[in-house]
């Protein structure tokens, strides 16, 4: 089982793009991915779960407290995806109301 | 397509694993006749239960496996029981109790966990029922075959 993570930076923003399953297992690595990323005072973040196959509550808890850290030093953590068995996922727990979701990386780090 | 099954699993409460009991779970789904646009619900439902639950062992140091039970056909019903001492309670009194139980609190700041893996059983599985005891907690849960 495996959780690959490419993160970039476009201006203002880092982008983190996550490839492969994110379950109890593996959410670990993302949440000290993104912690790293705010200790290092990127405070503008995309998660982009496009390439996930697998997301489950754990997963949505490291993205609530990524979302958390940033909010606290004025930033933001916004999500691109377009895949509807995720959206699901995010509707069913009430996150939609939570995150800012984007369709792509584009429309996520524009303004 | 088999008619009645049994199929148990004991599980050492280790994160690890609960991707083996997704898979399981899949596969038992389409044994059994569970729609294919279900059968993702299945997977993301079941593997709730059983993170739920192995978090539970883990966090109590209940070292016992946390224990499955998957009855097929038509459709399947999995059974989740972990060993952690809850008082006697069913239905929305259960899950208030794990609600508001030591399990809604994750030892990292981030866990919003609890209250949405209650939220995920509920929106993806056909039937849930939970029953809290002193032998621990069964989430069972339920899906008819396609037609």
């Amino acid at each position: 089982m495996d959780l690959s993570l490419d993160t970039r930076n476009e201006g203002d923003w880092t982008v983190v793009a996550v490839r492969g399953e994110i379950d109890v297992y593996t959410a670990p690595k993302l949440r000290e991915a993104l912690v790293d990323l705010v200790n290092a005072g990127r405070y503008n973040l995309v998660v982009d779960v496009e390439g996930v196959d697998f997301l489950d509550s754990t997963g949505l808890g490291v993205l609530v407290g990524g979302l958390k850290r940033v909010r606290a030093n004025d930033g933001n953590l916004r999500i691109v995806c377009t895949q509807e068995r995720l959206l699901k996922i995010f509707r069913i727990t009430g996150l939609t109301k939570v995150f800012a979701i984007h369709d792509s990386v584009g429309s996520a780090t524009d303004g | 397509m088999p008619q009645v099954a049994q199929v148990q699993m004991d599980v050492v409460p280790d994160a690890a694993h609960v991707q083996v009991v997704r898979l399981v779970a899949v596969s038992l789904a389409r044994l059994h006749g569970v729609p294919e646009d279900v059968v993702e619900d299945v997977r993301l439902a079941v593997g709730e239960a059983c993170a739920r639950a192995v978090a539970a062992h883990r966090r109590h140091d209940v070292d016992q496996p946390v224990r499955l039970g998957f009855e097929g056909g038509p459709g399947l019903k999995v059974a989740v029981s972990d060993g952690v001492a809850l008082p006697e309670a069913s239905g929305d009194e259960a899950v208030r109790l794990l609600l508001a139980g030591p399990d809604n609190r994750s030892p990292d700041a981030d866990s919003e966990a609890a209250p949405a893996v209650m939220a995920l059983l509920e929106g993806l599985a056909e039937q849930v029922s939970v029953h809290t005891g002193h032998s621990g907690t069964r989430i069972v849960l339920g899906w008819g075959a396609g037609r």
